[in-house]
C-alpha cells in the first residue's frame, strides 16, 4: 500500500494548482505529528533546572484548577450532572495555564512518546522527563496545598467547601486497584487528546476551545488525574484533623464517614496515586501517542 | 542525544486515501506552501521576552502618564466590582455556581486594563522582570508601583462617589448595598495570615492572567484567556487589594444607611457585626496584609520564577519548535 501512494499525492483540497501562498490554516494531524514529534525532542534537551521550575508551576496550576472546581461544586444538592460540567469548565483554567505558559505537566507530557516511539530521543531521556515531571508537580501541588490551608479558603460556607473536598479525598483512597487504573487510564487519554488537540491551535482561542471540551469531561466524569490527585487527597489529610470540617462532612454525607484509610502512605501513595500514575501512564503513551506515532510517523517498512 | 541508528528527520507517509485523490503529473509546477508571516500565538518564552520589553517602557512612563493610567485602572477595577455585586445580589443559586458568575463578571475590569491599557498595581508587579534583568532601576520600579498604588486608589474611590450617588445599591429592595455590606464585612474581618495568603494566591493569578494576554495575537484572545483566571481568583474568594479598594469603602459608606443593614441582616439571616467595618478596619485588617501577599505572589512566584526558567542568563531554550526543528515531510 504505501508504494502506491508515492505517487498519488494526496490532499485535502481537491486541487492543488490553487494552495495558497500564505498557510493560516489550522495544522492539519499530520503536521500536529510531526509538530508533536519536534517538541518531543526539545522538551527532552531542556536543562533539569528549567524543567523542574516548568514542572513546579505545572502543579501549582493543577491545583488551583482544582480547588476552584471543588468551591464551584461544593453547595450543590441538585442537578449533581450539570453541576459536575461545571465545575469541569472552572477546572479547564488549569490546562489553559499550562498549555499557554508551557509548563511541564506529567500527565501531558507523555505525548513526548511520540518522538521515543520515533526513534528521535531515548527511553532513557523520556524517562528523565517524566520523573522530573512528576516530582515538579508533587512540589507545586504541595505549595499550593500551603497556601490554601493558611488562608483558610476551607472556612468558606460554614467549613462546607472543607467537607466537601474530604469527601471527595475518602472516595479516591477507597477504591479498588482496578477502579483506579481504569479511570487513570480514561483520564489521561482524555489530557493527551486535549494536548494533541492544541498542536493544530493557531492562537490561543483554538487552544482554549479545543482543550474545554476533553478536560471538562475528565473532571465532570469523575477520571483519576495523578496531578489533582496530589493537591486533593493530602488537602484531604489535613482537613481531616480539624473538628469542624468533619462535623460539616458527617451533615453532609448523611452517615458516620469513614476516614481510617485518609492516610498519607497507605491510603494516598499505595491505595490510590500508585495505580492512577500507572493508569495515566498507559492511557497517555500507549492509546494516545503509541496510536497518533502508528498512524502519522511510523516509518514505512522496505 | 539523537541516536546514529537514525538519520533521516521524522518522515510521514498519508495513510489515509482521500475520496478524490488527483494524480499529478510531474511536470506541474505546484506552488509551495510558505510561512511568511507567523499567525501563531506568541510561544512561552517569546512572552517572557516581550513582557521584559513592556516592562522596559512602563518603566520609562513619565509620572503623569503612570497617575493618570493608574486613574483609570482603579475606576476599570472598580466596574468590575461593582458590576459584580449587582449580578449575585439577589442569587438564588448554590454558593458555588454564584462565586463563579461573579468571577466571570468581573473580569470586565482586567478585561478594560488589559485591551484598552492602563497601570494597574497588581499587574505592574511583573515589571520585577525588567529590574532583575537589569533593564530597569530599582527607583523606577518603585516609582513606577507607588504612583500606579496612589492612582489606582483614587480612581477606585472616585468610582466610590459616583456609585454611591448614582443610588443603585437601592436596587431590588436595597439588595444591591446589602450584598455590597456583606462581602466588605467579610473582607475585614479576615485574620492577617488568611489575608496575606489570599493575597499571594490572587496576585499569581492576576500576573499569570497579565502572562497570558502576551501570548495573544488579538482581542479576542486576551479576553477568553483572561477570564479563566480571573473568574476563578474572585470565585475562590482571593483577595486582590485594588478590588477591595472599592469593596470595602463601599461597605464603609452603605453602613450608615439602616435601610441597608436592615436588608444585610435579612440576606444574612442573622444579626451581623459591623465593628470592623472602619477606614482604620480597611487599612490595617485588610489593605496591609493583601498588599504584601499581592507583591510576594506577583513578584516572587510569578515575575521571578518566570524570569528564572525563561530569561535567566546562560540558558538557551525555545519552544518555537519552528526556528530551531527541520520540519518533516508536509
Amino acid at each position: 500500500m504505501p508504494d502506491k501512494m508515492e505517487e498519488e499525492e494526496i490532499t485535502s483540497t481537491s486541487d492543488m494548482s490553487i494552495a495558497p501562498l500564505i498557510d493560516i490554516d489550522a495544522y492539519a494531524p499530520v503536521k500536529m505529528a510531526n509538530r508533536v514529534g519536534q517538541l518531543g525532542v526539545a522538551k527532552a534537551n531542556l536543562g533539569f533546572l528549567t524543567t523542574f521550575f516548568l514542572s513546579v508551576n505545572a502543579g501549582v496550576f493543577i491545583a488551583l484548577g482544582i480547588q476552584l472546581a471543588m468551591l464551584v461544586t461544593h453547595t450543590a444538592t441538585s442537578n449533581l450532572g450539570l453541576n459536575a460540567l461545571v465545575g469541569g469548565v472552572a477546572f479547564t483554567m488549569a490546562l489553559v495555564l499550562i498549555v499557554i505558559t508551557g509548563a511541564e505537566l506529567f500527565t501531558g507530557n507523555c505525548l513526548i512518546a511520540m518522538s521515543f516511539f520515533a526513534r528521535k530521543i531515548t527511553g532513557k531521556d523520556l524517562a528523565r522527563n517524566l520523573t522530573i515531571a512528576f516530582i515538579g508537580n508533587f512540589v507545586g501541588a504541595l505549595t499550593v496545598v500551603f497556601w490554601i490551608y493558611v488562608s483558610a479558603q476551607w472556612t468558606t460556607n460554614n467549613h462546607l467547601l472543607g467537607a466537601k473536598i474530604v469527601i471527595a479525598a475518602i472516595d479516591k483512597v477507597n477504591m479498588p486497584f482496578s477502579v483506579a487504573f481504569v479511570r487513570g487510564v480514561l483520564c489521561n487519554a482524555l489530557v493527551c487528546l486535549g494536548i494533541w488537540l492544541c498542536f493544530s491551535a493557531r492562537n490561543n482561542l483554538d487552544k482554549i476551545l479545543s482543550l474545554l471540551w476533553p478536560i471538562a469531561c475528565l473532571i465532570a466524569c469523575g477520571f483519576e488525574h495523578c496531578v489533582v490527585n496530589m493537591w486533593l487527597i493530602p488537602m484531604g489529610i489535613i482537613l481531616k484533623g480539624n473538628r469542624f470540617v468533619i462535623e460539616a462532612a458527617e451533615k453532609v454525607h448523611g452517615e458516620n464517614l469513614d476516614i481510617a484509610n485518609l492516610t498519607f502512605f497507605k491510603g494516598f501513595l499505595i491505595d490510590n496515586l500508585f495505580p492512577v500514575v500507572l493508569g495515566n501512564l498507559f492511557g497517555g503513551i500507549v492509546l494516545v501517542a503509541g496510536v497518533y506515532w502508528f498512524i502519522f510517523l511510523r516509518q514505512p517498512k522496505k | 542525544m539523537v541516536g546514529n541508528k537514525v538519520k533521516n528527520p521524522i518522515k510521514t507517509k498519508k495513510p489515509v486515501k482521500a475520496a478524490k485523490s488527483i494524480k499529478i503529473p510531474k511536470s506541474a509546477e505546484v506552488p509551495k506552501r510558505v510561512q511568511i508571516f507567523d499567525f501563531d500565538a506568541y510561544s512561552p518564552s517569546q512572552i517572557a521576552s516581550r513582557i521584559n520589553t513592556v516592562a522596559f517602557v512602563k518603566a520609562k512612563y513619565s509620572t503623569a502618564q503612570t497617575f493618570w493610567m493608574g486613574i483609570n485602572a482603579g475606576v476599570y477595577i472598580a466596574l468590575g466590582a461593582q458590576f459584580a455585586t449587582l449580578v449575585i445580589s439577589d442569587s438564588t443559586l448554590h454558593f458555588g455556581l454564584t462565586s463563579l458568575m461573579a468571577g466571570i463578571v468581573f473580569s470586565l475590569g482586567l478585561i478594560l486594563v488589559v485591551v484598552g491599557g492602563a497601570e494597574l498595581f497588581t499587574g505592574n508587579c511583573l515589571i520585577i522582570i525588567g529590574y532583575v534583568d537589569k533593564k530597569v532601576t530599582s527607583k523606577e520600579v518603585f516609582n513606577n508601583w507607588t504612583i500606579s498604588f496612589i492612582g489606582n486608589l483614587i480612581g477606585s474611590l472616585i468610582v466610590v462617589c459616583f456609585m454611591y450617588q448614582s443610588h443603585q445599591w437601592e436596587f431590588f429592595h436595597d439588595m444591591v448595598g446589602a450584598k455590597a455590606l456583606l462581602i466588605a464585612n467579610k473582607k475585614v474581618n479576615l485574620s492577617f495570615e488568611a489575608a496575606f495568603a489570599r493575597g499571594v494566591l490572587c496576585n499569581s493569578m492576576v500576573c499569570l492572567a497579565v502572562w497570558l494576554c502576551f501570548s495573544a495575537r488579538n482581542v479576542t484572545d486576551k479576553i477568553i484567556s483572561l477570564v479563566f483566571p480571573v473568574g476563578g481568583f474572585i470565585a475562590s474568594g482571593f483577595e486582590h487589594c485594588v478590588a477591595n479598594m472599592y469593596f470595602i469603602p463601599m461597605g464603609v459608606v452603605l453602613k450608615k444607611n439602616p435601610e441597608v443593614v436592615a436588608a444585610a441582616e435579612k440576606m444574612a439571616g442573622k444579626t451581623i457585626n459591623l465593628s470592623q467595618l472602619t477606614w482604620k478596619g480597611f487599612v490595617i485588617n485588610n489593605q496591609i496584609p493583601v498588599i504584601l501577599g499581592n507583591v510576594v505572589g506577583g513578584v516572587i512566584l510569578v515575575g521571578i520564577m518566570f524570569w528564572f526558567i525563561y530569561l535567566r542568563p546562560k540558558i538557551n531554550i525555545s519552544f518555537n519548535i519552528k526556528e530551531d526543528f527541520p520540519q518533516g515531510r508536509q
